[in-house]
């Protein structure tokens, strides 16, 4: 280290150099909150202008903070915006149902996927890698006219099944690898006792691969609660829509009430927020392990 | 005994059938056989009103490659990709590099940089469409940039790697934690400049998180979609913004010529993947273990 290799004579010398040591990391510090404020303050803005009244935005500068802790504006979207309350209903149940089918299903596969070494299953291995490089674009028009011959088009159950299905690949990928990490001994011990394989998966390994399964279900969660491009195919009607896309009246910006809007937006943030704040270590353990996708 | 053997292994092949089954089924139907489907698709005059639907032959592709507006598109998405790519890269490291040490402080700002990235898009894309038209431009007096047809792109773009750089971070973040102290300590035995460690250690060590980045964000910027359709839907002039994944959901749904939309597609796919091979190629030739 440089502190070694230049080890200062005299103490005044020394005194500066631990000063000018001090300076740098007090003006590193520095950059780092004022790098963190300015990532932040989108956020910050539709907070407060979400908490403004419309008479306040006329009288106050743009960054200040509301003057009252109003709450008038999130009332108004949750009481009388129907989109609103038709957009957080179908978002729930089918981001629930996403979720769901996806933590049930994968890791059983992917179980199979890392422990048999029969040619068939490294086959379907081969097509569930194969697909990730599918761009949903390409099977949007053939996925639309599939659903609409069962007629799921515009419905939920529609909807639920390709977006998870859409989803199976990566998660497939990643907790396979993770099953490979799993010791077999376990296995083995409980296979000579007698059990089953269905017993020794969900008796013995499901809960071995906790860690992975929770963090699939949170990017899984974020992605379905987010998704965007799958369900404006899908999801036509009005009463369907999921809140990404009854965000959508507000491609208008004339005749849209600004403080309103930023409550709505900021309605739709929270709980996304409030999941991440809290389960922040499995979102950056999924992202190490290359858990998401476009 | 040989008997219960073999009863045995069947029971086993039989349940991994099973265990397999339903995701191998569902992955099938919604992703392999609509791929499968589309092929054919693109070589049809399929509208989405009527169910009848001829075969053209190739000359969807024809009209498409001999189409300004479709190039346009092809355009527009390499612009938005450039832009989106170098700038959440250059950011992420540079943020990385501020906050590689872990301490309290630090932790909490990777915490707050990395929360853009879990918003949706279109949220992203709306409050930062209000924040151009009703913080920047009556504060700097400028019209907000998503009006403007020169800086659209780059309005789209800011958003995306606001929400993006954090994620970038994270990966850099990663690969710094994951470089050996000693070599920098080597380095300055020699005498090395920070600026020389920096190109000589740190650079060709991150090479896997460039790799993973870069990729990643080829392939979302590729594919960008929702934030041009929730900020100018291709405006703010005809065809400044559009994109190729927008010029498909416009053919297929709004101008209904599916087949067209879907030949579209196929490009689209193409393009994808000959630009993430040639990226995987470049990378892993640069590795250095």
């Amino acid at each position: 280290m440089v502190s070694n290799t230049k080890l200062p004579a005299s103490g005044a010398t020394f005194f500066n150099y631990t000063r000018r040591k001090h300076l740098a990391n007090l003006l590193r510090a520095v950059c780092v909150v004022l790098v963190t404020l300015l990532f932040i303050s989108p956020l910050y803005i539709s907070l407060i202008y979400s908490l403004k009244t419309p008479q306040e935005m006329g009288t106050s500068a743009p960054l200040s903070l509301p003057s009252s802790f109003y709450l008038g504006n999130y009332s108004d979207v949750v009481v009388k915006n129907d989109l609103f309350r038709t957009g957080f209903t179908n978002s729930l149940i089918s981001t629930l149902c996403i979720v769901a089918v996806l933590t049930v299903i994968t890791p059983m596969a992917c179980y199979v996927l890392a422990r048999s070494n029969r040619k068939v299953y490294a086959a379907a291995y081969y097509i569930f890698m194969t697909g990730i490089l599918i761009p949903f674009q390409c099977i949007m028009f053939p996925e639309y006219i599939n659903l609409k011959a069962v007629g799921l088009i515009n419905t939920l159950q529609g909807y639920i099944i390709v977006r998870a299905g859409f989803q199976i690949g990566i998660c497939i990928m990643i907790i396979t690898n993770f099953v490979k990490t799993v010791p077999v001994e376990l296995e083995e011990a409980a296979n000579i006792d007698g059990a089953s394989v269905f017993r020794t998966f969900w008796r013995i390994v499901f809960p071995l691969l906790k860690p992975i399964n929770v963090t699939m279900l949170v990017i899984n969660t974020l992605n379905a609660w987010n998704d965007y491009a799958v369900s404006v195919a899908i999801l036509q009607s009005e009463d369907k829509r999921t809140l990404p896309l009854a965000q959508l009246v507000y491609t208008s910006e004339t005749g849209v009430d600004v403080n309103l809007a930023f409550a709505f937006f900021s309605l739709c943030i929270i709980p996304v927020l409030l999941l991440y704040l809290f389960t922040q270590k499995y979102i950056v353990g999924g992202i190490m392990s290359g858990a998401v996708k476009g | 005994m040989k008997r219960q053997h073999l009863r045995l292994t069947t029971e086993r092949e039989i349940t991994y059938a099973c265990f397999l089954a339903p995701a191998l089924i569902l992955y099938i139907i919604t992703v392999i056989v609509p791929f499968f489907q589309g092929i054919p698709y693109s070589f049809t005059n399929w509208n989405l009103i009527s169910n009848a639907s001829n075969n053209v032959g190739f000359k969807n592709y024809a009209i498409l490659f001999g189409s300004k507006e479709f190039w346009t598109a092809v355009g527009n998405t390499f612009q938005f990709t450039g832009l989106y790519v170098v700038f959440s890269n250059l950011i992420g490291l540079g943020v990385a590099l501020l906050l590689q040490r872990s301490s309290k402080l630090n932790n909490v700002c990777r915490t707050m940089i990395f929360m853009p990235y879990v918003i949706s898009l279109v949220t992203a894309a709306f409050v930062w469409r209000y924040i151009y038209s009703a913080v920047y431009s009556p504060l700097f007096n400028v019209p907000s940039p998503l009006g403007v047809k020169n800086q659209a792109m780059l309005g789209i773009a800011i958003i995306s790697v606001w929400r993006t750089s954090g994620y970038c971070m994270l990966i850099y973040i990663a690969g710094l934690q994951g470089v050996p102290q000693e070599y920098y300590e080597a380095a300055s035995v020699e005498g090395a400049s920070a600026i020389q460690k920096f190109f000589k250690i740190t650079v060709p060590m991150l090479i896997p998180s460039f790799s993973a980045n870069v990729s990643l964000l080829l392939a979302w910027g590729l594919k960008v979609f929702e934030v041009v359709r929730a900020t100018t839907n291709g405006g703010p002039t005809r065809n400044a913004t559009t994109t190729m994944s927008m010029f498909i959901y416009n053919n297929i749904f709004a101008n209904s010529k599916a087949g067209y939309g879907q030949a579209a597609a196929i490009i689209m796919t193409a393009i994808l993947l000959i630009v993430s091979f040639m990226v995987s190629k470049f990378f892993r030739s640069r590795e250095v273990y």
